[in-house]
């Protein structure tokens, strides 16, 4: 029994859905500040994109490879569905307002998405909110995707269904079961 | 002056000389009379320290919960590795949801069909070890997507006015 309640079936293929926390010795998961001074005093020794993998929750068939380096000092532990109750998605506004929406030549054509989509500037704020729900239901249901991994963190690509249309958004991995959008569109699903 | 605590700068007082902004965190590393020695983090470039003499009157504590091991695992670090000894905060010099291009080519780019001459956008506020994310994802005429997000040296793009 134990060994099965975290094994279920999604989209007919069966998943280990066991959630874990990567964990490099010494790091706190919070706050940043302290975080930082830590990882600066590790740099010369360690591994700078483990130090910033620390405290990262990820569905345990879809992770980083552990270990990532030989003599990597990182391990995984178990998370609690509890714990795993307090992740959030967090979709600043500016994405759309100041990037989205700004013009053609900034945006570089991904204006002509939206807007071809029935969206505008106006509708930032509903945008955002749209992508932090959707972008958390995925997240917490191991509908993401590995993307580049380096020192400025974990990317995860993730689904955005709008108005009939999908496509991969691009966000990045905090410590605690955060993700925050980096970019609004990484690309239309059919093209992967 | 409790040396086991982090501090903050009340002012801008090492603004104009080491770029070091009011609020910057840091840690006292050494003290003699009115005087301290200290590293401060910058909050714009991670991974960027500078570590300058000042005056006692120009911080206060900034209280976090820091364990007493955690403390001393800090300070033997910061002294063994004699961390960057410059005295000034690097200048992060773009702003998020600036235009940048790419001004070198380079395999690492290349290979992620980025070249030379492509522009995108600074989708963060901040930089880690000198790289920033940009984003170079283009839709053509027929709304196919090309290129990416991806991290890039700042030393390797220039701003784009437009
Ligand atoms: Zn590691």
């Amino acid at each position: 029994m134990s060994i099965l309640r975290n094994i279920k079936e999604i989209s007919g293929n069966i998943v280990n859905t066991t959630w874990i926390e990567w964990v490099h010795p010494l790091i706190p998961n919070e706050p940043e500040i302290l975080r930082e001074a830590i990882r600066i005093a590790m740099a010369i020794k360690h591994c700078l994109i483990c130090t910033r993998l620390d405290g990262c929750y990820f569905l345990e068939s879809n992770m980083p490879e552990l270990p990532l380096h030989p003599y990597c000092d990182c391990y995984k532990e178990n998370i609690s569905s509890d714990k795993l109750k307090n992740a959030t998605a967090y979709c600043p506004i500016s994405k759309f307002k100041d990037y989205i929406f700004t013009d053609e030549i900034k945006s570089k054509g991904k204006m002509y998405i939206f807007t071809s989509m029935g969206f505008s500037s106006d509708d930032s704020y509903t945008l955002s909110t749209e992508f932090e729900r959707q972008a958390l239901s995925c997240y917490l249901n191991g509908n993401y995707s590995l993307d580049f991994l380096d020192q400025n963190g974990q990317r995860i690509g993730i689904p955005i269904t709008l108005n009939n249309h999908m496509f991969w958004s691009g966000w990045m991995v905090y410590p605690n079961g955060k993700i925050q959008l980096v970019t609004p569109f990484g690309g239309w699903i059919d093209e992967f | 002056m409790n040396f086991n605590k982090m501090i903050q700068l009340k002012n801008d007082n090492y603004l104009k000389s080491n770029n070091i902004y009011k609020g910057a965190i840091g840690f006292v590393i050494s003290s003699s009379g009115e005087y301290l020695d200290a590293l401060f983090y910058n909050d714009n470039i991670k991974g960027d320290t500078a570590y300058i003499q000042v005056k006692k009157d120009d911080i206060q504590p900034y209280d976090l919960p820091v364990s007493k091991e955690l403390m001393i695992y800090l300070k033997t670090q910061i002294k063994e590795n004699n961390l960057d000894r410059k005295n000034y905060f690097k200048t992060l010099p773009f702003k998020q949801y600036d235009m940048v291009k790419l001004i070198v080519e380079k395999d690492k780019y290349a290979k992620l069909n980025i070249h030379k001459g492509d522009t995108g956008v600074v989708m963060e506020d901040y930089a880690v070890h000198d790289y920033i994310l940009v984003d170079f994802g283009t839709i053509d005429g027929q709304m196919k997507y090309s290129k990416g997000c991806i991290s890039v040296n700042i030393k390797d793009i220039e701003l784009v006015n437009i």
